[in-house]
């Protein structure tokens, strides 16, 4: 369970600091830094601001997908730590990623398509099923040779 | 169980991330969630699973995955303004930057949104340093931040490389019950001996008898006095009679 915990705590951080820097733009507004921060996840997201969360008026750094990406990997990291026998179905995750491909042609093909929220949480579904599913798996895989016959004396 | 090198997996995969996310048009696929990063964890993955034959861990993939994202990451941001400074050169890059700004300029007056003063300014220094038009600490910073976006889709696609290419699980263990005893090994059969009918059969060579003598040294005897041939002397024969042609003198039996 420590392993599970490590890889917990490493999503955990790591979402959070992206998280942090999608934020930038909006707790720090004037300056380079925002520019840098848009600059740094450009490679990562669009950033294209119809399609991103404001606050203020600012749009994030990362489009409502993305966010929901980090947002759900830091959730799956939590859960992770807190409770490390937390598993998820194969099917779950199945679903999950047919549902962000949906969305993600839907919003290539309808450009009416117009749903931050519908996007934002296929992005958190899509990271808080499959991590712990990527997580769980890895492990039962581990544990299966444990099982195997001892010679008898 | 071979030894597998964490390290050499995330060079490789972070190596080859930053190849795939620096070339121009290419790295225009990484903006849809990242998926050229997470593809790079999967490769990283794949890498450990096959060096340890399989016994790599999940932890293990992960740790791939994102020591190869933060490599991609931080050598991915200044070869992307290298490679772009190369491909179209200083006059198309300035069009470029210019471009994007009265793109986001235009977006934010469109949707009603503020545009902070001085964000101008700093975004279009943002974009020389990461265009590869001006080399500054902000290339730095930029690929500092790259690098963390991509260690967390590393990880990612680390722990799901690591999911997929799972080994299978071991076959059931044989019922307990019936317990497996070593037998001895059997002893050897002895060497069986030839059969008759395999076996060629050689005559013993012909013996002569002792005091016989062969037909071709038999002694030749003079005719009779009726013209019939000589017939040599049997053992058995009283009446034959002759000089002995050795030593000249008469066989008597």
């Amino acid at each position: 369970m420590r392993g599970t915990r490590g890889i917990g705590a490493a999503l955990l951080a790591l979402a959070s600091v992206v998280l942090v820097i999608s934020f930038l733009p909006v707790l720090v507004p004037v300056g380079s830094l925002a520019a840098a921060s848009r600059a740094g996840l450009r490679g990562t997201c669009h950033q294209r601001p119809e399609r991103s969360f404001d606050v203020g008026g600012v749009p994030l750094g990362a489009c409502a997908r993305c966010t929901g990406l980090h947002l759900g990997g830091m959730l799956a990291g939590l859960l992770l730590v807190v409770r490390p026998r937390t598993r998820s179905s194969a099917a779950l995750a199945a679903v999950a990623t047919v549902a962000l491909g949906a969305d993600v042609t839907a919003g290539i093909l309808f450009a009416s398509w117009d749903h931050p929220w519908l996007r934002f949480a296929s992005g958190v579904m899509l990271a808080c099923s499959v991590l712990p599913w990527a997580v769980a798996s890895g492990r039962d895989a581990l544990a299966a040779p444990m099982l195997r016959a001892e010679p008898v004396a | 169980m071979k030894r597998a090198s964490t390290g050499r997996a995330a060079l490789m995969s972070g190596m080859l991330t930053a190849l795939v996310v620096s070339i121009p048009y290419v790295n225009v696929i990484n903006q849809c969630c990242c998926v050229l990063v997470v593809l790079g964890g999967i490769f990283a993955a794949f890498i450990l699973r096959s060096d340890s034959e399989g016994a790599a861990s999940t932890g293990q993939c992960g740790m791939a995955g994102m020591l190869g994202g933060c490599f991609g990451g931080l050598v991915g941001a200044p070869l992307t303004a290298l490679l772009s400074l190369v491909a179209f050169g200083r006059d198309e890059l300035e069009r470029r930057v210019a471009e994007a700004i009265d793109g986001v300029t235009a977006a934010f007056t469109a949707y009603g949104l503020a545009m902070p003063p001085g964000s101008l300014e700093a975004m279009a220094a943002g974009a020389r340093a990461t265009s590869g038009l001006d080399w500054n600490r902000w290339t730095v910073i930029v690929a500092l931040f790259n690098a963390m976006a991509f260690s967390f889709f590393g990880l990612v696609g680390g722990l799901v490389g690591g999911a997929l290419l799972r080994r299978r699980a071991a076959p059931p263990p044989p019922p307990r019950s019936i317990p497996v005893v070593p037998t001895p090994p059997l002893p050897t059969p002895p060497e069986r001996p030839p059969s008759y009918e395999a076996a060629s059969y050689e005559p013993p060579p012909e013996e002569t008898g002792r005091g016989e003598i062969p037909p071709d040294e038999l002694p030749l005897l003079p005719d009779s006095a009726d013209g019939a041939p000589g017939v040599p002397p049997s053992p058995g024969d009283p009446g034959s009679a002759g000089p002995h042609p050795d030593d000249g003198s008469s066989r008597q039996s």
